[in-house]
């Protein structure tokens, strides 16, 4: 009923007002105490000293019954007002005293007592007024509810406060049960003041239709938030009312009422932001108060989603022992991107990094390459960054197995045929560690999916012994490419092929043999010269 | 027709005879004394049984003074005596019985009105529930607890004039009902 009679405008309202009472009889039913504020205010201090664990924080008190306070300007439209001076210590309520206060005694009132307003007066002066929460009555304990709706067996702070806030500015009791200030306690909807209970302020202090009686959003915290959403917003004003009877829309979508909590007439939180376009969006509010939409509300802000990527590494193989050992990390990515960086952890019994490049990758000539890397620990990590002087105009383009970077692993000789090497994509390792990240040109970033890889242990590869260049052919440049190898920091090929005379080891003795081999009727390399094939010797060399 | 009048509203044109019907089914649901409250309604069984005494009586003494109501701090007192001429439950050694009452006007003009209190008048006759509460008696359910009874001179079927309470003969059989059963269920205990 309360609803409908909202729906309709005020003059509207007043003429159904006067209807009802008239067909009841009644020309007024509200009730006056008879006395009233002269200044057309009143002021008061709480003492913040109600159950924590029931009603919050002193600061939620604070809020809660100061809420308690402005509904009745804010929904009655009139021009008095109660002013909020701050907090008391004082623990009686003395109403002659120079302070007006509201507390909370954890004694009984008597009977079924939620609460008392005692108002003084010297002659038919208000002089003062003082306000007292009950902890106890005779059937009990009294539970009163902080934030949010109440519970069964909670008392409702907010509701009760409006009554006694009514009292205080010289209301009594109407016999209309939807009132507010109805002599008997009804929870929830006690928040909200009945047209009877308007009129009855109105008539008291004056009208002030100025003042809006639609909910009304005077702020948002945070104003801002990311397009992503999942965060919690504060929207702070006025004629709220509780959760059932609240809806709220951002940008015109409905809010699951099960992410939204009225938690008093003057401050609802939205838990949980839908995700949504950057830019500024509207906030609407619809109760049995009214319905109103505040445009530019709240911005979301960010960019939107760059897109996914995943970083992989692709399979190798070698045999026990070998070394560069050759494996390839690619990304597939649905952006173009400029930068990224990943680690790999492998365990440094089975095998050891040796170097990584990206010589000869999507990311050839990159402006930024950093490798690190722990063969103790068994990790090592990789930077790129195409272009690092703005603008950034370097790139690789989306798509499928750009080559990032190219690794040469050794593996342990004590490695069997057969045996799987793990290499696991991983950000967050090195010092400092180094995330999994690939991000575009404009400098978003996101961390991309990871996929490892696995370097599959083989038997020795074929090989000609003595051609230590692998050119298919043995001549001069074969002990040439072995000399650079042990005296001038050249490239192995092939150990085994570099063995010369399959001694096991790679010395000066191997271009020895392969000059005396080619010059002076030397002996010819073991097998499987002359032919390509592989070691017939257990040696700790591979191919 | 007898019938009793809600004490402080403005009834205009609102007809006796309805409320007259309706009083025994609603009076304590609806309350009948304008004072003001935050309080959860009372059901007759509770406030029959909580209470510790239920006169019938009528106000021949009201005294105001400052005191201290423990729960709630300094304030105005009204002890309110009763004549009692009824006793429906309990038994007062006197022919009398004090209720305190807070809020009240003291004689330099101070006045204290505390919400949710019954208010009594001299010479008024009235049903009462009472409950030691702070060391006294009070009006129990503050209230809940104060019923204002109004006699009215009805003509009878044969023709003469009587004074009827419904207000009493409404609810003294009830009430009545209820202690019996109280005290079935004490003695089952």
């Amino acid at each position: 009923m309360n609803r409908l009679i909202r729906a309709l405008s005020r003059p509207h309202r007043v003429v159904m007002l006067a209807l009802t009472l008239a067909t009841a009889g009644l020309v007024w039913s509200w009730v006056p105490t008879g006395d009233t504020w002269p200044t057309g205010s009143a002021s008061f201090r709480i003492n913040t000293n109600f159950p924590v664990g029931e009603v919050g924080s002193a600061q939620d008190q604070i809020d809660l019954i100061r809420c308690a306070a402005s509904a009745w300007r804010t929904q009655g439209q009139t021009n008095f007002q109660f002013f909020y001076l701050g907090t008391t210590t004082s623990t009686a309520a003395s109403p002659f005293d120079s302070v007006d206060s509201v507390l909370y005694s954890a004694a009984s009132g008597g009977g079924s007592t939620l609460a008392v307003t005692s108002s003084a007066f010297i002659g038919s002066t208000s002089t003062g007024f003082d306000i007292t929460f009950f902890g106890q009555d005779d059937f009990g304990d009294i539970v009163w509810n902080g934030a949010g709706d109440t519970t069964a067996s909670q008392a409702d702070i907010l509701g009760v406060g409006v009554h006694e806030f009514g009292h205080a500015l010289g209301l009594g009791h109407p016999p209309i049960a939807g009132a507010t200030m109805f002599e008997f306690y009804s929870g929830l909807p006690d928040r909200t003041l009945h047209p009877d209970d308007i009129a009855g302020v109105q008539d008291l202090y004056g009208a002030n239709l100025s003042i809006s009686d639609q909910p009304e959003i005077n702020d948002v915290t945070p104003p801002t938030g990311d397009i992503a959403g999942g965060f919690e917003i504060v929207i702070d004003g006025d004629n709220f009312t509780w959760d059932s009877n609240t809806t709220l829309r951002v940008d015109g979508v409905i809010v699951s009422s099960g992410l939204v909590a009225c938690d008093s007439m003057c401050r609802i939180r939205i838990l949980s932001m839908p995700a949504h376009a950057a830019g500024p969006v509207s906030i609407r509010i619809t109760n049995e108060l009214g319905d109103s939409t505040i445009d530019d509300a709240f911005t979301y802000t960010g960019a939107p989603p760059i897109g996914a990527a995943t970083i992989s590494i692709l399979g190798g193989g070698g045999s026990p022992g070998a070394s560069g050992v050759e494996v390839e990390t690619v990304i597939d990515s649905d952006f173009d991107f400029s930068a990224y960086s990943f680690g790999v952890t492998f365990d440094p019994a089975e095998v050891a990094f040796e170097e990584a490049t990206v010589d000869g990758t999507d990311a050839d000539g990159a402006d930024f390459v950093a490798v690190n890397f722990d063969n103790v620990e068994g990790w090592w990590t990789l930077g790129v960054a195409l272009d690092i002087v703005p603008p950034i105009v370097d790139f690789i383009p989306s798509g499928l197995d750009r080559v990032a970077a190219i690794t040469d692993y050794a593996i342990s000789s004590s490695m069997s045929v057969g045996d799987f090497i793990s290499l696991n994509a991983v950000g967050g390792v090195g010092d400092p560690p180094i995330a999994a990240v690939v991000s575009n040109p404009s400098g978003t970033s996101i961390t991309p999916a990871l996929q490892g890889g696995l370097i599959i242990v083989q038997a020795g590869g074929a090989f000609v012994r003595g051609d230590g260049n692998g050119d298919g052919a043995i001549d001069i440049a074969d002990p040439i490419f072995n000399l650079d190898y042990l005296f001038s920091g050249g490239s192995s090929f092939c150990a085994d092929s570099q063995d010369t005379n399959d001694d096991g080891a790679i010395d000066i003795a191997d271009p020895i043999y392969n000059l005396a081999f080619l010059f002076s009727s030397g002996p010819p390399p073991p097998a499987p010269y002359p032919g390509a094939g592989s070691d017939p010797t257990a040696d700790g060399l591979g191919c | 027709m007898f019938s009793y009048l809600l004490r402080g509203r403005p009834l205009g044109a609102r007809s006796v005879s309805k409320c007259a019907i309706a009083v025994a089914a609603i009076v304590l649901l609806c309350g009948v004394d304008s004072a003001h409250a935050a309080q959860r309604k009372m059901s007759l069984t509770q406030l029959t049984t909580k209470a510790d005494h239920i006169v019938v009586g009528e106000v021949i003494d009201m005294h105001c003074y400052e005191g201290v109501w423990q729960a709630v701090g300094p304030t105005i007192f009204t002890d309110v005596t009763l004549r009692i001429e009824e006793e429906w439950k309990g038994k007062v050694k006197a022919k009398t019985l004090t209720v305190r009452v807070p809020g009240g006007e003291l004689a330099d003009g101070r006045r204290i009105v505390v919400s949710g209190m019954p208010k009594f008048t001299m010479n008024e006759k009235c049903l009462v529930f009472t409950r030691k509460y702070e060391g006294t008696q009070w009006v129990f359910g503050h209230m809940q607890g104060k019923y204002r009874m109004k006699v009215k001179r009805v003509v009878s079927k044969f023709g003469f004039a009587i004074d009827k309470d419904i207000l009493t003969h409404a609810l003294k059989p009830k009430i009545e009902a209820l202690i019996v059963k109280e005290r079935r269920e004490r003695k089952g205990r």
